[in-house]
């Protein structure tokens, strides 16, 4: 029984392994150049105001809930999107059924105001 | 596509969902969603019916599984769902919830149910409950103004999530020993390949899990302040639609998936179940408050229900089948008259029963007849169900079992005739109540169903006796 989990202790190791290894690869062979910019959190191109460790607000949770719907129906997206041509009409119809779905889902949320921030 | 027509009740409830989503931003009158929810749901209900005589089918991988065991679960949710819609219009008006809300979760939540019942796959199963329960945490915390509902909402939603865990690690152990989800082949894999002490966590984890679910002693300490905090309708349909559904799941994963391993659970689910009933009449008697001394009935009706699986004979499955029929009825018809109640009266004590016979005579006897359905008194439904889980559990060899279901119906006679004594004896204010006309059918349709149930039982025993849990 417990041989079988050889396997996943070798990945386990082999994981850490690669990641120490690059890690320290990259740190012997940069250039090694800080400056204040370089340091600053990373905001998508805003310039940070604060520190990143704060309370969020509890209302962004409505937006990443909406967020994560969409997220998850790219995934669904993508493999549809490979066999599209095998599966015709019937697998584009199921699709628009389960897209349409998720759609008025959002059309409730915003115009019950829920992305509305106040 | 026959695969679709036998899928066709829960397409139209789901499709109800969406429609009630797209009238709710629409449509400013609030009546036309009950009325739409209504007609949906005899929709789902003509589409269930009309699938009863289908042969047991599996489609879409034996993901989903239609056969007579799950229409009929079916057609008790949809049963509750009805009348759900029927009867809490008047009260989300009055506490101000917002009433599309309301019908949208629950009719995704009874969505939630179908599922759990149509599936011997532990997946389906699985998310069919979350469907249902995450609707349910939202719907008891939709009294927003009030204290307890958000309090009701957070414990449900704090153990919900907990036993949720319990269950999916009972069911991963489940799958680790047969590498299957699907519940006949793990009941093969489990069979082949004895490993008793895997088994036995797996039963516990299962059992533990499901036991909070359907509110069972020692796992039910959630249950009275959650069914006392919800919206009144919130608590008919959780204690009704939610457990039954919950039975559903754990007579399939038991009496299936578990089945080479059932004969070491019975003594410990008819413990379980003794205690459950004792617990709750017992804790009942005591109750001020209409609602909590209902949860506490609820959590005694649960136990009796228990008596069906500990047994674990086709008859006494039939039986807790034929109960859970009548309990729902009974229990929906006795929320309807709290309902009509609390809408007066907002404090929902049982005092407040006080010379209801004189201000809405027919109340208080539909109350009256449905409370006697609840002890087990002829000619309800609620003896007749009584009485053939009593005769299951003493032809299942559990005579000390059918012997407590007894001496709990005395027990749990204070509690309900105190409801009665107030409505008959005490004396009260005057002023007439009343209620909208949904409210009244729905009372009807409750009322006559117990009498029905309890006169003419025999066409719902034939057709229970056709039913077979196993594939």
């Amino acid at each position: 029984m417990l041989d079988q989990y050889t396997g996943v202790g070798v990945f386990l190791a082999v994981g850490a392994l690669f990641v120490a290894v690059t890690l320290l690869a990259g740190k012997l062979l940069r250039p090694h150049n800080p400056y204040p910019e370089k340091l600053a959190t990373y905001e998508c191109g805003e310039i940070p105001v604060g520190e990143g460790q704060i309370k969020f607000h509890i209302r962004y949770y409505i937006f990443s809930l909406i967020f994560v719907v969409f997220d998850v129906e790219t995934v669904f997206l993508y493999p549809w999107a490979v066999v599209f041509e095998e599966m015709g009409l019937f697998g584009f119809v199921v699709m628009m059924l389960f897209i349409g779905t998720l759609v008025e889902g959002l059309v409730y949320a915003w115009k019950k105001g829920a992305l509305r921030w106040v | 596509m026959q695969q679709y027509s036998l899928l066709l009740p829960e397409i139209i409830l789901a499709g109800l969902g969406l429609l009630l989503l797209a009238l709710d931003l629409t449509v400013s009158s609030k009546r036309t969603l009950a009325v739409a929810g209504v007609i949906g749901t005899l929709a789902t209900l003509a589409a269930v019916v009309a699938n009863f005589g289908a042969p047991a089918t599996e489609i879409w991988s034996g993901t989903i599984r239609v056969d007579a065991f799950a229409q009929y679960f079916k057609l008790i949710f949809a049963v509750i769902l009805g009348l759900v819609f029927l009867f809490s219009g008047e009260y989300l008006e009055r506490r101000e919830v917002k009433v599309g809300e309301f019908y949208i979760l629950v009719t995704f939540a009874t969505l939630g149910a179908f599922l759990m019942a149509s599936s011997l796959e532990l997946i389906t199963i699985y998310i069919g409950l979350e469907l249902m329960t995450i609707s349910s945490y939202v719907l008891a915390g939709m009294l927003r103004n009030d204290a307890r509902s958000s309090e009701a909402s957070i414990k449900f939603f704090l153990m919900g999530a907990l036993t949720s865990g319990v269950i999916l690690y009972g069911l991963s152990l489940l799958y680790g020993l047969t590498g299957s989800t699907h519940l006949a082949e793990i009941a093969a894999g489990l069979a082949a390949s004895p490993n008793a002490s895997l088994i036995t966590a797996a039963g516990v984890f299962i059992i533990a899990g499901f036991g909070f679910k359907i509110a069972a002693v020692p796992f039910h300490m959630w249950a009275p302040d959650t069914y006392e905090g919800a919206p009144t309708p919130v608590s008919a349909f959780l204690i009704t639609a939610s457990e039954a559904a919950g039975f559903a799941a754990l007579l399939r994963i038991l009496l299936v998936g578990l089945a080479p391993a059932l004969p070491q659970w019975q003594a410990v689910l008819a413990v379980i179940a003794f205690v459950t009933m004792t617990f709750g009449n017992v804790t009942a008697i005591v109750q001020t408050r209409t609602k909590r001394m209902l949860a506490y009935s609820a959590i005694a009706q649960a136990g009796y229900v228990l008596v069906g699986v500990a047994v674990a004979t086709p008859e006494s499955v039939s039986a807790m089948l034929f109960y859970l029929m009548v309990y729902a009825f009974s229990t929906i018809g006795a929320f309807a008259v709290v309902i009509m109640l609390s809408n007066h009266v907002p404090s929902e004590e049982i005092e407040d029963f006080k010379g209801l016979a004189r201000r809405a005579p027919a109340f208080a006897l539909s109350m009256a007849f449905l409370l006697l359905s609840l002890i087990g008194v002829p000619p309800t439904g609620g003896f007749f169900g009584k009485l053939s889980l009593y005769r299951a559990a003493v032809d299942g060899g559990m005579v000390w079992l059918a012997l407590a279901m007894v001496l709990n119906s005395a027990i749990s006679v204070p509690y309900y005739f105190n409801v009665i004594r107030n409505m008959y004896l005490a004396e009260g204010p005057s002023t007439a109540l009343g209620a909208r006309p949904g409210l009244k059918i729905a009372l009807g349709i409750s009322v006559a169903a117990t009498l029905l149930l309890g006169v003419f039982p025999e066409p719902l025993v034939g057709l229970l006796r056709t039913l077979h849990i196993m594939p």
